[in-house]
C-alpha cells in the first residue's frame, strides 16, 4: 500500500532519529521483559527453597518464624524441641523420614547446622533437586564439617582446612576453640540458604557443648576430642525437624497431631504454604520493579511521541503537498499513526530478540552465581498481552501528532510552509 | 449537471469565507468564472487573499456561504473525503517552491498523485503506462533520463518546479493551478519555464489558472483577473 511505502520512505529519510526511537523502545521492552523473567525465576526459586518436605516441626511459634529460622537461618527459635518429643514424632507410623536440625552456633557470621546425613538426601530444592557435594565428602568423623558453596567462596576455604566454631550467633559468645573442625566437603551451589551454612553432625553439636552449662564455658574443664569421640552423645533438645510423610494425604492429620501434642507445645507448618505467605510480603518489591519498568516503557513511548511531534514542523510541508495532491485527512492520520505503529512494532521486536539473546547468554552465570534459574521459554500469554498493550500504546501515541498535523494542514490550506 | 457538459472550469458565486479562529478576517467574492481550456492569470500581491482563494477553489477549505462549482460539480455538496478525491482527480497543483517530497525519487514524486486518483491513474495507464507517461512529461519539460531517478532534493529549484509541473499534468487533470510557480526562479529562466508550462498544458488541453504578482507575465494569458477586484477583503495580512 502506498501509504506504508510513504511512511517507510519518510522514516528512512529520518533514519537516525527513527533508529534512536526504536532503540529507546526496545531497551524499555527489554527491561520490562527481563524484569518479568527474573521475577518469575526469583519467585520459582524462592518457592523452591524447600521441596519434598511435607512438614517442618518446631516449638510453638508462628509459621513464618519457624520457616525463617529453620529454612532461611534468619532469627532465632523462641524455644527448642526436646529430644523426647522428637523421638515420639519420629516413631509415628505416618513418618517416612525425619531430619533433625540444630541451630545456635556460628562461624564468622555463617550459621552452623547440626543434623544427620539424611539431611543431604532428604532436603530438596527447586522441584526435587538434592544437594550435591562439589568437592570432598559428607562428614564421617565427629569433627568433620561440610560447608556451603558461599561459605567456601567468601572465606576461601579448602578441603582439609581446620576451622573454629563460635558459640552462639555473632562474636559476643565464646569460642569452641579447643575443638577445631576439619572441612570434609564443600557443597555445590544451590541458590538456597544451604549455601551459607556449615553442616556438622548432631553429635558434634553435643560434643562441643559438653564443657558448657547454661550458655557459659565451665572454667577449667576441657574434655579432649579423642575422649569425646568415645562418648555416646545424645542431644537433649534440637531446634526443629523436617518431616516427610508416607502419604501426602496424611499431612493435615499429622499436622493436627503435632499441634495438639500433649507433652510440649509444638507447631507443624507446611513449607509451601508458609513460603507463599512470605512471598506475599516480600512480593511487594517485585511489583515495585514491575511498575518502574512499565514507567520506562511509558517514557519511551512519550519520547517517540515527542520525536514525531517535533518532526511535524518540518513535515508540515510534506503534509501540505500530500493534501494538495488529494490525500485526505484519513491518509494523513494513517501516515503518522502507521509511523508510530511501525516504530513501536520494530522496538518491540528488537526488544524481544535482545531480551532472549541476553537471557540465553547470562543464564548460566546467573544460575551458578546467584542460584537463580531463569526460564528461557517463549513469551507467555500474559507477556504477549503486555507487548500488545505497548503496541496499542504506540498506536495511541501516534494519534495526537496525527490529529495535530491534520489540524495544521487544514489551517495551512493551500499555503505550503517553508 | 454532468461534469463533461459544463463549459465552465470554475464558477464561484457569492462566496463568504471566515477564518476559523479569527473572525475579523473575512473574504467575500461575488463572482469568478473561468471557462474551460483558458489560460487565466490571477494577479495579486502577497496578502491579497489569493492563497485563500485557491484553497476555496480546490476545496481544501469551505466557504461559510456561496457556491463553488468545478467542472459543473458543486464541490461543497461533497463530503470532506469526497472533496479530497475530487481535487486529486481534477486538479494538478504547482506551488511556489518546495513542491516535492524530500524523500523519494523524481519518478516517485511524479506518479504519486495517481495513488489518490483512480481516474487519472487509468488515463495514464492507457497512455502507455504510468512510468512511461511520467517519462514523456519529464522529457517534454526538458528533464533528461538521468534526472528521473535522482532524489528530488538533489535537483535545482528550477528542475524541481518542472518536476512539479509533470506531477500536476500526469493523468491529464482538467485544471492546472499554479501558485507563483516562477517566483523562486531568476528572470531568464522564468520565461523559459512559462513557455514549457504553456506548451505542456496546451498538449493536455487543460485549463490553466496561474497566480502571480508579476504583471509582465500577463501578455501570454487569455484572461487577466486582479484578485483585489475580485475580493472584498478586510485582512490583516496573509497567514
Amino acid at each position: 500500500m502506498v501509504i506504508f511505502r510513504l511512511a517507510y520512505q519518510s522514516l528512512k529519510n529520518r533514519w537516525i532519529t527513527a533508529l534512536l526511537t526504536v532503540l529507546a523502545i526496545s531497551v524499555s521492552v527489554m527491561l520490562l521483559l527481563s524484569v518479568e523473567k527474573i521475577r518469575s525465576g526469583a519467585r520459582a526459586g524462592f518457592a523452591g527453597t524447600v521441596s519434598g518436605t511435607d512438614l517442618i516441626v518446631g516449638a510453638r511459634s508462628g509459621s513464618m518464624q519457624l520457616l525463617l529460622y529453620s529454612v532461611f537461618r534468619i532469627g532465632n527459635p523462641s524455644n527448642n524441641l526436646t529430644w523426647r518429643s522428637y523421638k515420639d514424632i519420629a516413631n509415628r507410623k505416618e513418618v517416612s523420614w525425619i531430619v533433625p536440625l540444630s541451630l545456635g552456633d556460628s562461624h564468622r557470621s555463617f550459621r552452623v547446622l547440626g543434623t544427620t546425613k539424611d539431611y543431604f538426601t532428604h532436603y530438596k530444592y527447586r522441584s526435587g533437586l538434592s544437594l550435591s557435594i562439589a568437592r570432598g565428602k559428607i562428614f564421617t568423623d565427629l569433627f568433620d564439617v561440610v560447608i556451603g558453596a558461599d561459605v567456601a567462596e567468601k572465606l576461601g576455604y579448602q578441603i582439609g582446612q581446620e576451622i573454629i566454631i563460635a558459640h552462639g550467633i555473632g562474636s559476643i559468645g565464646g569460642k569452641h576453640d579447643k575443638l577445631p573442625f576439619k572441612i570434609s566437603g564443600i557443597l555445590a551451589k544451590s541458590g538456597t540458604p544451604v549455601d551459607k551454612t556449615l553442616h556438622v553432625s548432631l553429635e558434634a553439636i553435643e560434643a562441643i557443648h559438653v564443657d558448657w552449662a547454661q550458655g557459659y564455658k565451665i572454667p577449667g574443664q576441657n574434655t579432649p576430642a579423642d575422649r569425646l569421640r568415645k562418648l555416646r552423645l545424645k542431644p537433649k533438645a534440637i531446634t526443629s525437624a523436617l518431616v516427610g510423610l508416607q502419604s501426602r494425604m496424611q499431612i493435615f492429620g499429622f499436622q493436627r497431631y503435632v499441634n495438639e501434642y500433649r507433652y510440649e507445645p509444638l507447631s507443624a507448618i507446611m513449607p509451601g504454604v508458609a513460603l507463599q505467605e512470605m512471598w506475599t510480603i516480600i512480593g511487594t518489591a517485585e511489583n515495585a520493579l514491575l511498575v518502574i519498568s512499565a514507567m520506562v516503557v511509558v517514557t519511551a513511548i512519550l519520547g517517540m511521541m515527542t520525536m514525531i511531534l517535533s518532526t511535524l514542523n518540518e513535515r508540515r510541508r510534506e503534509i501540505s503537498i500530500l493534501r494538495s495532491i488529494g490525500a485526505g485527512p484519513r491518509t494523513i492520520i494513517l501516515l503518522l499513526v502507521s509511523e508510530a505503529v511501525i516504530l513501536t512494532g520494530l522496538g518491540i521486536l528488537l526488544g524481544v530478540i535482545s531480551t532472549y539473546i541476553m537471557l540465553l547468554s547470562v543464564r548460566q552465570i546467573v544460575d551458578s552465581r546467584y542460584g537463580l534459574l531463569i526460564d528461557v521459554t517463549a513469551p507467555t500469554s500474559s507477556e504477549m498481552m503486555v507487548l500488545l498493550t505497548i503496541l496499542i500504546g504506540g498506536f495511541l501515541a501516534g494519534l495526537l501528532p496525527a490529529w495535530r498535523s491534520y489540524r495544521l494542514s487544514v489551517a495551512d490550506g493551500m499555503l505550503v510552509r517553508t | 449537471m454532468n461534469l463533461t457538459e459544463s463549459q465552465d472550469a470554475v464558477s464561484m458565486r457569492d462566496i463568504d469565507y471566515q477564518w476559523p479562529r479569527d473572525e475579523s478576517f473575512t473574504i467575500k467574492l461575488e463572482q469568478l468564472v473561468i471557462s474551460r481550456g483558458k489560460r487565466v492569470l490571477l494577479l495579486g500581491d502577497s496578502g491579497s487573499g489569493k492563497s485563500t482563494l485557491l484553497s476555496l477553489m480546490t476545496g481544501i477549505i469551505s466557504p461559510v456561504s456561496g457556491t463553488v462549482q468545478i467542472l459543473g460539480q458543486n464541490i461543497n455538496d461533497l463530503k470532506s473525503a469526497g472533496r479530497d478525491r475530487f481535487r486529486a482527480e481534477h486538479f494538478g497543483i504547482v506551488f511556489q517552491m518546495f513542491n516535492l517530497l524530500p524523500y523519494g525519487s523524481v519518478m516517485d514524486n511524479v506518479i504519486l498523485p495517481l495513488s489518490f486518483a483512480p481516474g487519472r491513474k487509468s488515463k495514464a495507464s492507457s497512455q502507455g503506462g504510468e512510468r512511461e507517461e511520467a517519462r514523456r512529461l519529464l522529457n517534454g519539460l526538458g528533464l533528461d533520463k538521468e534526472v528521473h531517478t535522482k532524489k528530488s532534493t538533489d535537483l535545482s529549484i528550477g528542475q524541481q518546479q518542472r518536476v512539479a509541473v509533470a506531477r500536476a499534468l500526469i493523468g491529464s487533470p482538467e485544471i492546472i493551478v499554479a501558485d507563483e510557480p516562477t517566483s523562486a526562479l531568476d528572470t531568464n529562466r522564468r520565461h523559459k519555464f512559462i513557455d514549457l508550462l504553456f506548451s505542456q498544458v496546451e498538449t493536455s488541453g487543460a485549463t490553466l489558472i496561474m497566480v502571480s504578482h508579476d504583471e509582465s507575465l500577463g501578455e501570454s494569458f487569455d484572461q487577466i483577473l486582479r484578485v483585489q477586484d475580485l475580493l472584498g477583503t478586510r485582512n490583516r495580512g496573509e497567514k
